[in-house]
């Protein structure tokens, strides 16, 4: 697209963290995209190295949207026992990253951007992150044509 | 301080056409009057004087009210008065007159000061007067009625206004939230930034350290550690690139990131119209309900005036054709319903209206940010210019479509036919290419390149934070006023529920008292509505040991109006905090025997600190049940009567004139001294007349009655001097009072008079002296009056019955 996509490495930056609270999640209806859920302090012992991360999710479409999804976590009607269990110990924080901002530098689905991240994740820290039960949806397509560097210090 | 009446003098208005006085110098009074006679008239006057309306006089117009209220029989010029003075509190005395002025009739109160200001609005918000007609009426209110006439006397009506500012408040700031669409905003700037820099950044930090990295290689020496740094490393790189070519970059950029989020909204702006469409379609298929959401307010009053009986017949009291008066208010009730219905969809089709217009308001004005550009002139920019006014045309649609008025007749047009195209944006190809060739030219020169990236992420950056930054105050500003409008519900609700619980138990009582050992048990009012609405309240109670809700279905009329006037007597308890006076004007009219008997009862016991004047046409009640209570508790007792000539007046005993007047001079109460004493010389004078067989000349009836005292005075002098010496002998009283200038005075009613204290009681005192010639002060004597029914015929002497008062009189 422009002179820097030619390089094909984007960082993916988080915005700043918000607190795990209904007030914050409401405003997220209609947005389809990534969020990430972790602690304000407990680290999290992966194999490679400590995070704060404790959950990566998505939602594929603005009808079953990150507001949604994050409430669904937030009442516990998502049956995460480990996010319900984390929130009991402290608050908790999340971030979300919109598609739409992505759409124009990744051509497949939703479901493959969420697999590519939580993949680089278990590259980066050797497991998935501790609350997602499942691996997610396996990349489909290999020969991407842009790659992501993910600033997973964020969650140090 | 608790106000008391201490004299209410009506004048002119209503039946009193003549001065009606009540002197009650701070006490209760009993006061019958035969059906006609116009008790009401003084019920009215207070009413008028406090409110200024008679309620069922429906004052709708205010002028006729006045024509209503000024008694008939009125000279042109006279001026019809209330005047009401208070107990210990002359500072608030007022005279309420109501006069032609201009063949027009005016009113007007002759004590302006805030004291009495203060008081008059004070006394609005209380319930001083009760009549018969109110007690049913409020029973066999709707119960929203209800609500609003319990809302009305708590205040609870303002609260709830109040609740409606806070509602729009609250509707408005998320209408701004949606129309701004922060989000897609903060994700066009985002792209800038991926585009630019290679990253997704909304921190600080994560673009200083990015900024670094895309310089390093072009060696500067500069570090960028804080947001100012930027523009040091911008005037660095700018003194070796084209400038105008970097400005004309600028443009188009700034062109390409409008054009972005515009792309991004299309789907947003045509949900957005497509709902405003389909209610525009609801409400245009249907203008004539929405048309009759105009006759809600005309069809409320409607039942208001067949509800309060204003208007009697069977009849539609608009088009006056014969209806039945239930079945017409059964009729209004569907109807309104149905305008409720209309009125949620027109208030649906204004949300969406008003969102649709605010969205278009704001892309226009993003539209010409770049229209308002100084470049946008030049040559080069002639393809962004026709695009962008292109675009603008477009948006201009939405916009007039959103301004249609629905009533028009006119369709607005469909989504499709207006809806955004891809197409709209193919002229930003051309924006596109011109930025690739610009970055060719700079590719060459590396510093040129990052100037051009640096200064857009910038700016983009700056941008994301001014979003969030009006986000994050709308969003706070959105969640302080839902929580003070919840709050504001909760404590609405829980005011008003905490207030009806005391109120309902004060209701129960009095209601008890007036009807003990009966079937019906904790009378209570009860809210309807949900967590956040009121409704209504209504009226509930046991009745045999099940809730029994509306009152009607087990009360008797009796019962009805026993919770009717409990009711009245629970307000005045809870709310009348600067009158400790009420007016309870023939309230008992249809009740049996029994709860006439406990009525009166309740009002000697619960009421004894309350002054009140109790109006009643019941003469067996008044004869035989209340008079005495009334006389054993201190109360004054009267009677109202009517007559052609002096219209409704109280028939005032002597001795109690008498009493009143001492009263006054004691008080040194001046204002209250004119008219008493002038009635009563009058009455002494006719009584001695009378007695004397004073030769007065002939006339007929009434005015007869009305010989001023001055023709009296000349009577019996000229009578005494042709008959008697030794009475001649005493005319020196007699003199003192026909030259004092007090009788001159107060023989006119209209003379503007200001005697002094000491002046009346020298009147006064020339009074009792002359009645102590003519009446015997022997206590035994049982016909004290010297008359010549009593004449000596051996002694020729006139005298009273017991013979020690007498005097030489010759026939």
């Amino acid at each position: 697209m422009t002179n820097q996509l030619n390089e094909n490495i984007i960082t993916i930056y988080f915005d700043s963290p918000k607190p795990f609270e209904a007030s914050n999640i409401k405003p997220l209806n209609g947005i389809a995209g990534l969020y990430f859920i972790f602690t304000q302090s407990i680290d999290i012992q992966y194999p490679f190295d400590k995070s704060k991360l404790l959950y990566i999710g998505m939602s594929e479409k603005k009808t079953n949207s990150i507001g949604s999804r994050l409430l669904g976590h937030f009442d516990g009607k998502s049956k995460n026992l480990g996010l319900t269990n984390y929130r009991k110990v402290e608050p908790l924080l999340f971030t979300y990253i919109n598609f739409e901002m992505l759409k124009s530098l990744w051509q497949f689905r939703i479901e493959d951007l969420e697999s590519y991240f939580i993949l680089d994740f278990v590259e980066q820290y050797g497991v998935y992150p501790i609350c997602n039960n499942k691996s997610g949806f396996e990349i489909q397509n290999k020969t991407l044509t842009s790659s992501f560097k993910i600033d997973w210090k964020y969650f140090k | 301080m608790a106000t008391k009446i201490n004299n209410i003098t009506i004048k002119g208005i209503r039946g009193a056409k003549d001065s009606l006085e009540l002197p009650l110098n701070g006490k209760s009074i009993l006061l019958y009057g035969d059906n006609g006679t116009g008790k009401s008239s003084i019920s009215d006057s207070i009413e008028w004087f406090y409110t200024n309306r008679v309620s069922h006089l429906s004052s709708n117009s205010e002028i006729d009210l006045k024509d209503a209220l000024r008694n008939s029989e009125l000279d042109e010029e006279a001026v019809s008065e209330v005047n009401i003075s208070f107990v210990k509190q002359s500072d608030i005395d007022c005279s309420k007159t109501l006069f032609n002025k201009r063949a027009k009739l005016t009113t007007g109160f002759s004590n302006s000061s805030d004291a009495f200001k203060q008081y008059i609005e004070a006394s609005k918000e209380e319930n001083l007067l009760l009549r018969y007609q109110y007690l049913t009426d409020f029973i066999d209110n709707t119960k929203g009625d209800k609500l609003k006439y319990l809302s009305d006397i708590i205040g609870f009506s303002e609260v709830t206004k109040k609740k409606e500012v806070l509602k729009k408040s609250y509707n408005s700031i998320r209408t701004e939230i949606k129309n701004q669409n922060f989000e897609a905003q903060t994700n066009t700037q985002k792209q800038v930034l991926i585009e630019k820099l290679g990253a997704t950044i909304s921190q600080e930090e994560n673009l200083l350290e990015k900024i670094n990295e895309k310089i390093k290689p072009l060696k500067t020496g500069i570090e960028v550690i804080k947001m100012e740094d930027i523009d040091k490393i911008l005037v660095h790189l700018k003194n070796s690139t084209n400038n105008k070519l970097n400005k004309e970059l600028a443009l188009l950029e700034k062109a390409n990131t409008v054009l972005n989020t515009l792309k991004s909204e299309i789907d947003f702006i045509d949900s957005e119209y497509v709902k405003y469409y389909d209610e525009f379609e609801v409400i245009a298929n249907d203008v004539e309900s929405i048309m009759q959401t105009f006759l809600g307010d005309l069809l409320k009053t409607g039942d208001t005036v067949l509800s309060k009986k204003y208007h009697k017949d069977s009849s539609c009291p608009l088009c006056l054709q014969p209806k039945n008066v239930e079945e017409l208010r059964t009729e209004i009730a569907i109807r309104l319903k149905d305008i409720e219905e209309s009125s949620k969809k027109k208030a649906s089709f204004d949300k969406a209206k008003q969102l649709v217009n605010e969205i278009t308001v704001e892309r226009i004005k993003r539209l010409d940010t770049v229209l308002s550009d100084n470049l946008i002139t030049a040559d080069e920019s002639k393809l962004i210019k026709k695009g962008f006014v292109g675009l603008k045309g477009k948006i201009t649609e939405y916009q007039k479509s959103s301004l249609e008025r629905v009533t028009s007749g006119n369709k607005i047009p469909k989504a499709e036919t207006i809806k955004l195209s891809a197409s709209d944006f193919n002229f930003q190809n051309g924006i596109t290419t011109r930025i690739k060739k610009i970055q060719e030219i700079f590719k060459k020169d590396n510093s040129a390149v990052q100037y051009s990236n640096i200064s857009a992420s910038k700016d983009a950056f700056l941008k994301i934070k001014q979003f969030e930054k009006q986000k994050v105050k709308l969003e706070k500003q959105r969640k302080t006023l839902e929580i003070i409008y919840n709050e504001f519900v909760k404590r609405q609700k829980e005011g008003l529920e905490n207030f009806i619980a005391t109120f309902s138990s004060t209701i129960n009582e009095y209601y008890q008292y007036m009807n003990p050992d009966e079937p019906f048990q904790e009378i209570k009012i009860v809210t309807i509505g949900d967590e956040d609405e009121l409704n209504g309240i209504t009226i509930e109670y046991k009745y045999n040991g099940n809730w029994v809700s509306p009152p009607q279905k087990y009360f008797s009329e009796s019962h009805l109006n026993c919770f009717g006037l409990s009711f009245f007597l629970a307000s005045v308890n809870a709310f009348n905090n600067k009158n400790k006076f009420i007016i309870l004007d023939d309230v008992i009219s249809s009740f049996d025997s029994n709860h006439r008997k406990r009525f009166a009862e309740l009002i000697f016991e619960k009421f004894s600190k309350y002054q009140i004047i109790l109006l009643t046409h019941e003469e067996d009640w008044f004869t035989n049940f209340v008079s005495p209570l009334a006389k054993k508790k201190g109360w004054l007792i009267n009677e109202i009567k009517w007559t052609e000539d002096k219209g409704t007046h109280l028939e005032e005993e002597p001795s109690d004139l008498r009493e009143r007047i001492e009263i006054n001079l004691a008080d040194s109460k001046i204002e209250n001294l004119g008219n008493p004493i002038r009635k009563y010389l009058e009455h002494s004078l006719k009584d001695i007349a009378l007695n004397i067989e004073a030769k007065l000349s002939f006339q007929y009836n009434n005015s007869n009655e009305h010989r001023m005292p001055y023709e009296l005075i000349m009577g019996i002098k000229s009578e005494i001097k042709k008959c008697s010496t030794e009475l001649k002998a005493k005319f020196l009283v007699i003199d003192r009072i026909e030259s004092s200038s007090i009788l001159g005075n107060i023989s006119s009613h209209d003379n503007p008079f200001n005697p002094k204290i000491g002046d009346l009681k020298a009147f006064w005192a020339d009074i009792l002296e002359l009645e102590r010639i003519f009446i015997c002060e022997q206590s035994e004597c049982k016909r004290p009056m010297v008359s010549l029914k009593n004449y000596d015929t051996v002694t020729k002497r006139i005298r009273c019955g017991c013979d020690y008062t007498k005097y030489d009189w010759k026939k």
